[in-house]
């Protein structure tokens, strides 16, 4: 690690601020990291807490064509930042191996998110072009993940795709789970199947009542779930690798507690989210107001480039860093007082020494 | 016009580092000449006698017209993949330096010119003279214990080759992993024993953390207890590889509160050990992220390794930040979950020990039992404490008391209140969760209790499962 890297780590929120302002002044935008795209809004699963409200086909999604040309040379031309696949289901998608194979032929990294069921008959494209890294959902113990999603076999799905993903050479596999009211309590009965299933991560997502999540807001776990899930996170993480991921928000001084780098929003600062319609998105929100254009009408990296100032502004901006998810602030459902609050109060408390 | 603005803006940018910087080096130059401006410069960093203030000035400058100058030209784009990302990052890395400079110039209290006297600690609970002990009371000889102010005077010289080899190889996470698992399924102990026995190197020390680990796996597969003494020597062996791990100093605490009953000594001195052990880990932690983690290859040519070559990478500055961090560094989430608050009432003073030391609490005073305290009970008389939320314990003389006993002296009131708690938490009730977990010390053994009773919904399982997770890890 050279002198800068070691400068970095030990300072990296200040840097990042530092770089933000820089960025700002000489009117340029970092190269993003990831650009995903919600591939389709078909799905043939109902979950009650889906973003992205997924379950039908959005009439006007990017043709094979448009994908092709305004998304993947685009994200070519942008220094080939990772393609994370999403939806919906993509796997439903039937140009996806056209459009994964053409992608990689680029020389492009892929990722995708999929609830599993479909990864066994893709098998062979998985193997021609292994995804960087695939997430996959897990909502809750067989019982709980079953009916949460209303089919009978997806929890064991999830872990036949894993177990396919593993064999055919994908790196990293990371089981997601995104907490609610319904499951937060019952993550120490989900390890024993998480460690058992072969993947790499267990990312412990945040709901958000964006999507069709709107409509069941009382998912959202209380503040005491919150507390005892950043607390079992924080113990298991010695022994297996939980991560918290960025709905939480940001924990501070103890977020190498809970993640392998400092929180960093990097919604339209690393990242942005094409839709399923071409709509380029700071983030998953599906809030049609935050689309800093689309991409039919104007190319990716000039959306990037010269979008998504608020995100970009010196102090923070609408970003999240030090503080909630934006999202989670702006939907009324911080987390972050509950969830390390009171243990970073704790941890300051009186020890004889 | 636009230049100027530009140039104007990248001061504005650089304002709060250089110019401080700036304003500084320029002053102590001009009012106090050369040689005090360079004593004024290494003050604050205790560095080389050289003019960093100016220095630093100089460098402000150079970059703000840099930067002007970049910003003087017309559009805006995004960073390629070429040198650009790289160059920004440098650049912001440098200004936060430079601000740094300026704060220690200035002598902003940085991290570490932080107060770190223990100015939240209750006055009863700061570690006294002892008081002399009732005549009553039988001396007891004391075991050595580890005093966990006290940094491991071997760690630093040990990191090469011995932690480092065991924190990237993995074999103890996996080990840890099972056991974690093991809580909510049974553990395989056969594979729990090889994993032990893999551990060894053949070092001789971590041959006798292997042999210590297997053993112990051993007994508890066959259901025998372990000695408090077998504990201390087990985390000790891991010391002393040495392997710091928190998880593991969690399953030894998990172990000893389990043992049979021994001298007070032996398991003061299990707790220090333990409390150190975590300190360190935490400490590792920290330091980890400031300098990089230590990493591990294994060498896979069939040709022999070039001359001078290692499969450990430990980052230069790993274990003085360790060292420096070590003091402003607690035992985490068991300093600050599992814990209950106590007042002494009475006219009997409470003996508190804790992280090797040994603390009198006068009656009047509070404390906070934590799950690595001990609680000794002068002989001559019973002592009694007051829960804010439970009430009254009497504590009986002569008695030993920790996180893991507390509740075999609670009130029948106390018991009905956690009774009542454990049947709402059932339920679902959420404010009888918070008040369950915020008293694990006297509500585990309840919790316990129903789940082993059976008859519980999947979701009133999970929920007392999670509050034993939180106390007993």
């Amino acid at each position: 690690m050279g002198l800068l890297q070691r400068l970095y780590a030990r300072n990296a929120p200040a840097v990042w601020e530092a770089e933000t302002r820089l960025l700002s002044v000489l009117r340029l935008s970092r190269r993003p990291v990831a650009v995903q795209w919600i591939v389709t809004s078909a799905c043939d699963l109902h979950c009650p807490h889906c973003y992205s409200s997924a379950g039908r086909r959005t009439r006007g999604e990017l043709t094979t064509d448009e994908a092709r040309r305004l998304l993947i040379d685009e994200v070519v031309k942008m220094g080939r930042p990772t393609l994370v696949l999403a939806g919906g289901e993509l796997l439903l998608r039937r140009d996806i191996p056209e459009l994964v194979e053409y992608a990689a032929s680029q020389g492009l990294r892929w990722a995708m998110h999929t609830h599993g069921l479909h990864v066994p008959r893709h098998r062979d494209l998985f193997e021609r072009c292994p995804p960087a890294l695939a997430a996959i959902s897990l909502d809750g113990p067989e019982d709980l993940h079953d009916a949460f999603r209303g089919k009978v076999g997806t929890y064991a799905a999830v872990m036949e795709a894993v177990r396919v993903l593993k064999e055919s050479g994908c790196p990293e596999v990371v089981l997601g789970t995104t907490i609610t009211r319904d499951n937060a309590d019952r993550l120490e009965e989900m390890f024993p199947a998480v460690l058992g299933s072969g993947a790499d991560v267990w990312g412990l997502h945040l709901f958000a009542p964006e999507g069709r999540g709107a409509e069941h807001r009382a998912l959202f776990p209380s503040d005491g779930q919150l507390r005892r899930v950043a607390a079992f996170a924080r113990r298991r993480r010695a022994v297996f690798h939980v991560e918290l991921c960025n709905e939480w928000g940001s924990a501070g001084a103890d977020d190498l507690y809970y993640r392998d780098q400092p929180f960093l929003c990097g919604a339209g600062r690393i990242s942005c989210v094409v839709s399923a319609t071409g709509e380029v998105m700071p983030c998953t929100t599906t809030d049609v107001a935050e689309s800093e254009g689309n991409l039919r009408e104007r190319p990716l990296a000039e959306i990037w480039s010269k979008g998504f100032r608020r995100f970009r502004e010196p102090g923070h901006g609408e970003c999240s860093d030090g503080a909630e998810c934006w999202l989670q602030s702006r939907n009324g459902n911080g987390c972050r007082k509950a969830a390390f609050g009171r243990i970073a109060a704790g941890a300051r408390e009186a020890v004889l020494r | 016009m636009r230049r100027r603005a530009a140039i104007e803006a990248a001061r504005r940018l650089l304002g709060s580092g250089a110019a401080r910087l700036g304003g500084l080096g320029a002053r102590d130059a001009g009012a106090r000449g050369p040689a005090e401006a360079r004593a004024a410069s290494s003050r604050g960093t205790g560095g080389p006698s050289i003019d960093a203030a100016g220095l630093a000035a100089g460098l402000a400058a150079g970059l703000a017209s840099t930067i002007g100058a970049l910003a003087g030209r017309p559009g805006a784009a995004a960073l390629g993949a070429g040198w650009g990302p790289g160059a920004i990052r440098a650049l912001a890395v440098l200004q936060v330096f430079l601000q740094g400079c300026a704060d220690r110039l200035t002598q902003k209290t940085g991290p570490e010119g932080q107060d770190t006297s223990e100015s939240g600690v209750v006055a009863e609970e700061r570690p006294e003279a002892a008081e002399p002990a009732p005549p009553s009371a039988p001396p007891r000889p004391e075991p050595a214990v580890v005093d966990a102010g006290e940094f491991p005077p071997t760690l630093l010289a040990d990191l090469e080759g011995h932690y480092a080899r065991v924190e990237s190889s993995g074999l103890w996470r996996r080990i840890g992993a099972r056991l974690a698992a093991g809580r909510a399924a049974p553990i395989e102990w056969s594979s729990m024993i090889d994993g032990a026995e893999a551990l060894a190197h053949g070092d001789p020390r971590g041959d006798d953390l292997a042999a210590r680990l297997a053993a112990h796996f051993q007994r508890r597969s066959k259901g025998e207890a372990e000695a408090i003494a077998e504990l201390d020597a087990l985390l000790a062996a891991a010391e002393a590889w040495p392997l710091y791990d928190d998880y593991f100093a969690g399953y030894v605490w998990l172990q000893a509160m389990q043992a049979p009953a021994a001298a007070p000594g032996a398991l003061a001195a299990l707790l220090a050990r333990i409390e150190r052990h975590l300190r360190v880990t935490h400490a590792l932690l920290r330091a980890s992220a400031e300098t990089g983690k230590v990493e591990f290859s294994a060498w896979r040519s069939k040709a022999a390794p070039p001359r001078g070559w290692k499969d450990i990478r430990v980052p230069a500055g790993l274990g003085e930040a360790v060292r420096r961090l070590y003091p402003d560094t607690d035992a985490d989430t068991w300093a600050s979950e599992g814990a209950l608050p106590l007042v002494v009432e009475g006219a009997r003073p409470l003996i508190l020990r804790r992280a090797g030391q040994r603390v009198t609490i006068a009656p009047g005073g509070a404390l906070t039992l934590r799950r690595l305290d001990l609680l000794e009970v002068p002989a001559g008389g019973d002592v009694t404490v007051r829960s804010p939320t439970l009430g009254v314990l009497r504590l009986p003389a002569g008695g030993m008391i920790t996180a893991w006993t507390l509740a075999d002296h609670l009130g029948d009131d106390a018991r009905s209140k956690i009774r009542g708690w454990v049947g709402a938490a059932i339920q679902g009730d959420e404010a009888a969760m918070s008040e369950l977990q915020a008293a694990l010390p006297a509500a585990h053994r309840a919790l316990r209790e129903a789940l082993a009773g059976g008859g519980l919904t999947p979701e009133a399982r999970g929920r007392l499962q999670m509050l034993l997770v939180i106390f007993e890890e």
